[in-house]
């Protein structure tokens, strides 16, 4: 029994304080709760009894909060009144917000940064990626292996001074970050590492004016020294630095991916927050009452989670989906190829070469599989081709080689033909 | 002209909201209260109670990560009848035994059934280059031979589940000289069989599949290398989000008080946390093969260089679908007679979903005592004792 496989609990462990800070009222901001040092890793409960009883702390302090927040409001009895259309239309008024921000071609970060409603969702988003926990772990110690091997490039890269200079900020920028993915504060911890990454792409790709100034001059440094440098077998300084700017850029598109899906899930939280409105109106004219401050969270959970569940079954919620998973797997791929030429020139292992091992090794017992089947069959046959042996006994054995032994020996389709559907598959 | 308070009774007259502040107290210190005692309980359940798939078992046979079990018998009137139970890969088979009283596999013993049951165990990155022709024409080949032998039979029974149900398909196809009867449940043939008849709400996994291109499947496989457990259970927990935010939280809450309740709960919640990573390449094959391209359906499923031709499984099938399925819509899994070799072709509906078909209350009762019913039509052994009876009633 695996309860080490906790990430499925934690995921909706860390998703909870914020379900619930969701449903605070405008304005309400949700306290550090007591729980957050078991969200943050570390400390988290290894096993599911362990997990779930940290879930009731969570909740505990949750709830409280917010009988807490709404509170005033119950005793104004304006809970139904203007607190919730306002509840419903400050949610619009933050899609709206959001997607205007998404749309500019110029997006800005420490915009995004101020969405605290977005927050939880896109925590338990981060946690989702692909790269997930993995990243947050590896990432620290890679850059920090890396930091002096970028100093050591100022004298050899192409663009000298300055990209020098910044990678070392790049790099203390993002050994940071992990820490907030680790945190679970994805936009507002995001923002810095962003910024900075926006800034290095901007003169990386040119569309920074001084920049584009000395690139006449990066081209000629590059078309003059680039080859000495390949000439003295440093060509991998070449190839780290076009890796780099493909990681970069990959970033970034990761980045509008998942503000892409993080529209389609709004507008769906925003459409379930519609729908719980429409509800209540319904039972009011109906003369149906709700008197439980959890009735009145069913609710809620019921109207958006139909609208979610719509949402992410629709074609634009499939493609979103679709779109940061392409954009999560490109990144990470950038991220290999990186890390690739960093062990190569330190003589670590890569990936591709465990890969390349594991395959070997799985190959190999698929062959010796195949060869006990065959011995296991022969010795089946054997008792049959007995009498036979009697009669004939000098040719006797060479007559009784079993079809099944035979078939064995000759290669099977797959390895005579590498196209084939096995290898096919892993090409 | 009215003033604020009174504007303030008129609108909570008019609101379906009626929760006042004392009463919003009060509620808040019962949850309290209910939560310190549901969180005392948690810590005083030992793990006997937690266990799950109690029922006593021995190992029969182990290759690599795969272990193939034999249940023991718990009645002296035994069938004379073996079956191999196949599960799904992207679940433990726990989910099959997952309480004494919710156990198909307890229900098949008590009927008299010999239950055999593989257990497919938790790969590793190692095991990242594992295809679906290593899993059917390798271990599973390996397991029927070892049942062929201990049991000193021909042919065997194969039972699938999910996944483990289009396993059995492909083996019953390629080695139909090993395969008595074949016995799907929640089996998903036809993949794109909810392309024409959508059903609102299921399928969410084939969907998203689809909406994937082949080569992103390609660059997730070559960048993630197995597909990890998490991964897996995220896939299907995101079919209903919000839901599933509030199964832990309030919906916790109710059951914080009922033992019988929360440890059903735990249970549940052991195998769901449980869940195996899938290799890299098994993914590959079940994404690009199976989701996208339907190919099991159309008989174009190549395993091993051995195409997976259907018209091969002249042998009885017993195809059993969920009717609250909604992990592979019923027009997914029903419907697929035509498309076997065989005539004896038989489909049965049974009540529950993906996984309440094996631990509702409802399906327990029919579930195991009909294929346990279908199994004694088929079974050879006991088609020759009962034409032996025949022929000793004809002769007297």
């Amino acid at each position: 029994m695996a309860d080490a496989q906790s990430p499925l609990y934690d995921l909706w462990f860390k998703t909870i304080p914020g379900f619930f800070s969701g449903m605070l009222p405008p304005g309400a901001q949700a306290g550090p709760s007591p729980s957050d040092a078991a969200t943050t890793g570390e400390s988290a409960p290894a096993s599911s009894v362990e997990q779930l009883a940290g879930i009731l702390g969570t909740m505990n302090t949750m709830l409280g909060k917010l009988y807490e927040m709404w509170m005033p409001l119950l005793q104004r009895g304006d809970l139904a009144g203007t607190s919730l259309e306002s509840l419903a239309s400050a949610n619009a008024e933050h899609l709206r917000q959001f997607q205007q921000a998404f749309m500019r071609p110029d997006m800005s970060w420490p915009q995004l940064e101020a969405f605290a409603n977005f927050a939880p969702l896109a925590q338990s988003y981060a946690k989702m990626m692909p790269f997930g926990e993995n990243f947050a772990g590896m990432m620290p110690q890679n850059f920090a292996a890396m930091l002096p091997l970028a100093q050591n490039f100022a004298g050899m890269m192409p663009f000298g001074q300055n990209f020098a200079g910044m990678m070392p900020q790049n790099f203390a920028t993002m050994m940071a970050a992990p820490q907030s993915f680790a945190g679970m504060q994805p936009f507002a911890g995001m923002a810095p590492l962003m910024q900075s990454w926006s800034s290095s792409l901007a003169a990386l790709t040119n569309t920074h004016a001084p920049w584009r100034t000395s690139n006449p001059l990066r081209i000629g440094m590059e078309r003059t020294f680039g080859g000495l440098a390949d000439a003295f077998g440093l060509g991998a300084t070449r190839q780290f630095d076009l890796a780099w700017r493909e990681l970069l850029a990959a970033g970034m598109s990761k980045q509008h991916a998942q503000a892409e899906y993080l529209v389609v899930v709004g507008e769906a939280w925003n459409e379930g927050t519609q729908r719980l409105m429409k509800r209540l109106r319904e039972m009011s004219e109906r003369g149906e009452r709700v008197d439980s401050f959890l009735a009145f969270i069913r609710l809620w959970a019921r109207s958006v989670d139909g609208a979610m569940h719509e949402a992410m079954q629709s074609e634009r919620g499939l493609q979103a989906t679709a779109k940061v998973l392409r954009a999560a797997t490109e990144f990470r791929q950038h991220i290999q190829s990186v890390v690739k030429l960093v062990s190569e020139a330190l003589f670590v292992p890569t990936r591709s070469d465990m890969d390349e091992a594991y395959r070997e090794i799985q190959e190999l017992k698929r062959r010796l599989r195949r060869l006990e089947k065959s011995v296991e069959q022969a010795h089946q046959a054997a008792p049959a081709a007995a009498p036979k042996r009697h009669a004939k006994p000098n040719g006797a054995r060479k007559a009784a080689k079993p079809k099944a032994a035979a078939e064995a020996a000759s290669p099977p389709p797959n390895e005579a033909n590498p196209s084939n559907d096995a290898n096919e598959a892993t090409a | 002209m009215s003033t604020p308070f009174e504007n303030a009774q008129k609108l909570f007259a008019m609101s379906p909201l009626h929760i006042t502040p004392e009463s919003a107290m009060r509620e808040l210190n019962d949850v309290r209260e209910k939560i310190a005692r549901g969180a005392e309980r948690l810590g005083q359940f030992s793990e006997d109670e937690l266990a799950i798939a109690t029922a006593p078992a021995e190992v029969v046979y182990r290759e690599d990560m795969v272990t193939l079990y034999k249940y023991q018998a718990t009645t002296d009137k035994r069938k004379g009848i073996a079956v191999l139970i196949v599960y799904a890969l992207v679940g433990r088979y726990q989910m099959i035994d997952l309480e004494e009283d919710r156990s198909f596999v307890r229900k098949l013993l008590g009927e008299g059934i010999d239950v055999y049951m593989v257990d497919w165990g938790l790969p590793t990155a190692a095991q990242r280059w594992l295809t679906m022709d290593d899993y059917v024409s390798g271990f599973l080949d390996n397991c029927v031979d070892v049942i062929r032998k201990r049991e000193g039979i021909d042919k065997v029974n194969l039972l699938g589940i999910c996944q483990g149900g289009v396993f059995c398909t492909c083996y019953a196809a390629l080695f139909p000289n090993k395969v008595e009867n074949l016995i799907l449940t929640v089996t998903p043939l036809d993949f794109h069989g909810d392309i024409d008849n959508p059903e609102r709400g299921a399928g969410y996994v084939g969907l998203w599949t689809r909406a994937m291109t082949a080569e992103d499947v390609d660059r997730f496989v070559d960048t993630m290398g197995n597909s990890s457990g998490a991964s897996v259970g995220f896939a299907f927990l995101m079919m209903n989000p919000v839901h599933n935010v509030t199964k832990y939280t309030i919906d916790l809450i109710d059951i914080l008080d009922d033992d019988k309740k929360l440890l059903n709960f735990l249970h549940m919640e052991r195998w769901l946390a449980d869940r195996p990573a899938m290799p890299g390449e098994v993914v590959r094959q079940w994404f690009k093969d199976l989701y996208q391209g339907n190919k099991l359906i159309k008989n174009e499923l190549v395993l091993g260089g051995r195409r997976v031709d259907l018209n091969d499984i002249k042998m009885p099938v017993l195809n059993v679908y969920a009717e609250g399925d909604v992990i592979i819509p019923n027009a997914c899994s029903k419907g697929a007679g035509n498309h076997f070799g065989t005539k004896d072709y038989t489909e049965l509906g049974v009540p529950g979903g993906h996984i309440g078909t094996f631990v509702g209350g409802k399906a327990q009762k029919i579930l195991a005592p009909s294929i346990v019913q279908w199994l004694m039509k088929h079974s050879e052994r006991h088609k020759k004792a009962h034409a032996e009876r025949h022929s000793a009633t004809v002769a007297k």
